[in-house]
């Protein structure tokens, strides 16, 4: 439908509002976006049954968070009723701030579920996984068959119980464990063989031995840059005066890594079939995408307070500024132009 | 090496590490470029190991020791490796599953061509090309998973196409699909090498359907027996394996040997119609009291309906055989019996109780179920560690354990691995794991899958012999012939409904899917079997003495 890499986009934009603020109108807003765009797009994907899994996982970890919270915090003004002090943890009073605080947190990590859960439902997982540099082809590859190879291990181990249980076996302890657990391992590994010999035979080890070839310099800028991006990050979460000299650090060893790894997959002798194409439509939600993202991220470094939401000493009703809520729109552009594709694709 | 030869074997031996006698044998033949060849044999006796040395998987995946000279397109495999191979042999495994890298069609057709190193607009073109030749082209966006095994398996082939192979080596292609599945990849098979002249070599149980299509046989006896190499009707001449019509044509010294209806037609110009049909009949248990009855089974998978208002009563010592095309519900029907699934309405009866509150191993105690796949099943260290199992589940005596592994011919096998055993062999032993709880009742799910004719006749031997014994059998097969040689019964199934419901002899005749190759030549209902056949008397088939071919 859209190219990966637009997804990707879309992904990030859609992840940083729902990290950066716990204010719950803006995490409301988020929330009916991403709903809205898995209902226009998402309910025909082969995975959509996940969606509905990913909601549930959320709503009961907005629960649990809630309760958690709302019982262990005992601090804020507002007193809701008191539990007898000698009882552990949950002894103490009950304020209307814990609950609250619950709450937004619980919202946050749903909104952020949903995002996930709709990226999921929408991306192709196998032209994802063609997005990697072709000199990280190997580890590409052993995703995509561990993708297909869960769901596979699953029938066979409903296989072996059935065939188990028509013996007459039973599950009594962990010795019975035993006939389920050697045919799914044996199987597992047989099927193993089976692909390797198969993948063998269509000249797969021919990547391998060449891209083993890749010189020494390469591996070592690869580890210079993996550590400017260590020094990068650890900077800036701990060094306050320094935060733009750790940003730069940052930037510098990512190009260096992306490049590197580049110049390395030039020389595997490995193609590429069948490129992703990239449509009108996808510069379309990649811009989108880009506003929300800069949007967010510019307020989050100079003007943190917007997106703020303290509710503790005492809780007060959220803060709205309508030009932020207004900069999460954009996130629903993919329902909007996806309208006009040229081609619908096949179930 | 001759002129036209594009694979050639000289002498060559092969053990695998640790094998006490060689797989082949100072082994020498050689394929001629473009033509069809067909490895066959009984099962073990080393056709996956001899197609495997084509395209050097063998010794390079197995080790073993190796002696002699292997010729293909020019190269040497021992020496290149699978890896040197892989542009000029495309191969073609057994298990459509286990095959396959990537779970998008293009982008599996793709993947061998992408190692390679095949520029962009060339892949595509190549990519259309198979898609067209292979009729698969509705299939390209499709996800591998949610296919049929005949669509996997013609994509397996596409596969192995788009790097232009000189030979394709497919092993045992369709011993895990159903009759039309089969047929259509064969088809294709025939076509690739009469429209591109793609050398083709096949290990195949099913003779019946591809001798015709072959230009020379190899027959591995196994054992330690001399192969024997040349023109399927030569071969066939000699081999102990051999379709029915191939041993009806032996039988009555048909010569030259048909190996196709069409050639068997020339040779009958009729039968007698003297001997009655009671004749071959023998006892027939029709009375016998009912032990499985279903009253308007329903049965849906997640709102699919796999099975719809079965009804269906079945006697003491009937053989029921349950055909019908893939998906049309004969698993699910068995898997019902032994309560694996529970109907959504209607009743199931067993010994005229019902089922609905027994627990699957309560049933299993005495309604014995084999899962299609065996290796499901198999997990202990010996063949006979897996009877004794079975009995301890079911809190039987251990004394008498090994009479099934001598009812089924497995005495010699009894401290082997079963994993280690051959396809048919692991059938064989799930059987026997199962058979040792002495049920009264046996539900078999594809059981010659993967076993040649002699086992095939062998385990049909065994059914009547248990079927004397007072033991109820219901299988769920494609095998025509297998149903043919012991089913007293057809129930054919379609979309979950019982579509025909008829003693065996009534549904198999003058049906074009559903007749054994015997009755195909003679239409008549007294003749599904060579058996058949030879019990009435080789003189009721009246021939013409042979015409010229």
């Amino acid at each position: 439908m859209y190219h990966s890499l637009t997804w990707l986009l879309w992904l990030v934009a859609a992840v940083v509002p729902a990290l950066a603020t716990r204010n719950p109108l803006y995490l409301i807003i988020l929330l009916l976006t991403v709903t809205f765009v898995y209902m226009a797009l998402g309910t025909q994907s082969p995975l959509a049954v996940s969606w509905g899994l990913f909601l549930r996982a959320g709503l009961l970890l907005w629960v649990t968070t809630f309760i958690f919270d709302t019982l262990t915090a005992h601090y804020g003004a507002t007193v809701l009723f008191s539990l007898p002090r000698r009882w552990p943890v949950i002894g103490g009073r009950i304020t209307l701030e814990a609950a609250v605080f619950g709450a937004t947190s619980g919202l946050a990590l749903v909104a952020l579920l949903l995002v996930f859960a709709t990226f999921n439902a929408l991306v192709d997982h196998y032209r994802l996984l063609r997005l990697l540099p072709s000199s990280l082809y190997q580890a590409g590859v052993v995703a995509s068959i561990a993708m297909t190879f869960v769901p596979s291990t699953a029938a066979s181990l409903r296989d072996i119980r059935e065939a188990q249980a028509v013996r007459g076996h039973r599950f009594r302890g962990l010795r019975d464990l035993l006939p389920l657990f050697v045919p799914l391992v044996t199987s597992g590994l047989e099927r193993a063989i089976q692909l390797a010999e198969a993948m063998e035979a269509r000249g797969f080890s021919r990547v391998v031995s060449s891209a083993r070839t890749s010189s020494r310099r390469h591996k070592l800028i690869i580890s210079v840059a993996m550590l400017a991006c260590c020094m990068g990050l650890f900077g800036y979460s701990y060094w306050r005066p320094g935060r733009w000299l750790a940003l730069a650090l940052l930037a510098v060893g990512l190009t260096l890594l992306l490049f590197t790894l580049h110049r390395m997959g030039r020389g595997s002798g490995r193609t590429r079939y069948r490129r992703e194409l990239w449509h009108r439509r996808d510069t379309i939600v990649g811009l989108a995408s880009g506003v929300v993202l800069a949007t967010f991220l510019a307020l989050l470094v100079l003007w943190p307070e917007v997106l703020a939401y303290p509710v503790y000493p005492r809780v007060v009703w959220p803060p709205f500024e309508p030009l932020v809520g207004l900069a999460l729109f954009p996130l629903i552009a993919p329902a909007l132009v996806a309208g006009y594709r040229p081609v619908r694709r096949l179930p | 090496m001759s002129e036209s030869a594009v694979i050639e074997f000289s002498n060559v031996t092969y053990a695998y590490p640790d094998a006490k006698t060689p797989v082949f044998e100072r082994l020498s033949f050689s394929i001629p470029r473009g033509s069809f060849t067909l490895v066959v044999g009984p099962s073990g006796s080393g056709k996956s190991t001899l197609l495997r040395c084509l395209n050097g998987l063998v010794p390079h995946f197995t080790g073993g020791t190796m002696r002699g000279r292997i010729q293909v397109a020019g190269r040497d495999p021992v020496s290149l490796g699978p890896q040197g191979m892989s542009d000029c042999v495309g191969f073609v495994f057994q298990d459509p599953e286990a095959q396959f890298v990537v779970d998008e069609v293009e982008s599996e057709l793709a993947f061998a061509m992408e190692n390679m190193g095949v520029p962009e607009m060339v892949m595509r073109r190549r990519v259309e090309e198979v898609l067209d030749q292979l009729s698969i082209a509705s299939l390209r966006r499709r996800r591998i998973s949610t296919l049929s095994g005949g669509e996997r398996q013609r994509i397996a082939i596409g596969a192995a196409l788009t790097l232009q192979p000189e030979i394709l080596v497919l092993d045992e292609p369709t011993s895990q699909l159903d009759p039309q599945a089969a047929e259509e990849v064969l088809t294709h098979l025939q076509k690739l090498n009469q429209d591109l002249g793609l050398t083709i070599v096949l290990a195949e149980h099913r003779l019946e359907r591809v001798l015709q299509y072959a230009d020379q046989v190899l027959y591995l006896p196994g054992n330690g027996q001399a192969p024997l190499y040349g023109k399927p009707r030569e071969v066939m001449a000699r081999a102990e394996m051999a379709p029915p019509l191939v041993s009806l044509g032996k039988a009555l010294g048909w010569e030259p040997l048909p190996l196709t209806i069409k050639e068997g037609r020339r040779f009958v110009s009729g039968v007698k119609k003297s001997v009655g049909l009671q004749a071959i009949e023998g006892s027939h248990p029709r009375s016998g009291s009912p032990i499985i009855e279903l009253q308007g089974v329903w049965f849906a998978y997640n709102g699919q309906e796999a099975l719809r208002g079965i009804d269906l009563t079945i006697r003491a010592g009937e053989i029921v055989a349950l055909m019908g095309r893939n998906g049309s519900g004969k698993t699910t029907l068995l898997k019902n019996l032994v309560g694996l699934l529970r109907p959504q309405e209607g009743r199931i009866r067993l010994f005229g109780e019902d089922i609905r509150r027994r627990e699957t191993q309560d049933i299993a105690r005495r309604v014995g179920y084999v899962p299609q796949n065996p290796n499901a099943l198999l997990f202990a260290d010996t063949v006979r560690d897996e009877v004794i199992f079975t009995r301890r589940s079911h809190g039987l005596p251990l004394e008498a354990s090994l009479d099934v592994l001598h009812w089924l011919g497995l005495d010699s096998l009894a401290g082997a691995y079963p994993r280690d055993l051959s396809t048919g062999e692991r059938q064989r032993v799930a059987l026997a794991a199962i058979i040792a709880a002495e049920p009264q009742v046996l539900l078999l799910d594809e059981p010659t899958r993967g076993m040649d004719y002699l086992q095939k006749r062998a385990l049909a031997r065994f059914l009547r012999e248990q079927q004397e014994r007072g033991l109820t059998t219901v299988l769920a097969t494609h095998d025509v012939e297998l149903a043919a040689q012991v089913a007293n019964r057809v129930v054919l199934l379609g979309e979950g409904e019982i579509v025909v419901d008829g003693p065996t002899r009534q549904v198999m005749t003058d049906s074009l899917i559903f007749a054994p190759q015997v009755n195909k030549l003679l239409r008549d209902p007294r003749f599904l079997t060579v058996e058949d056949v030879i019990k009435l008397g080789l003189s009721t088939v009246e021939t013409t003495g042979g015409s010229s071919l």
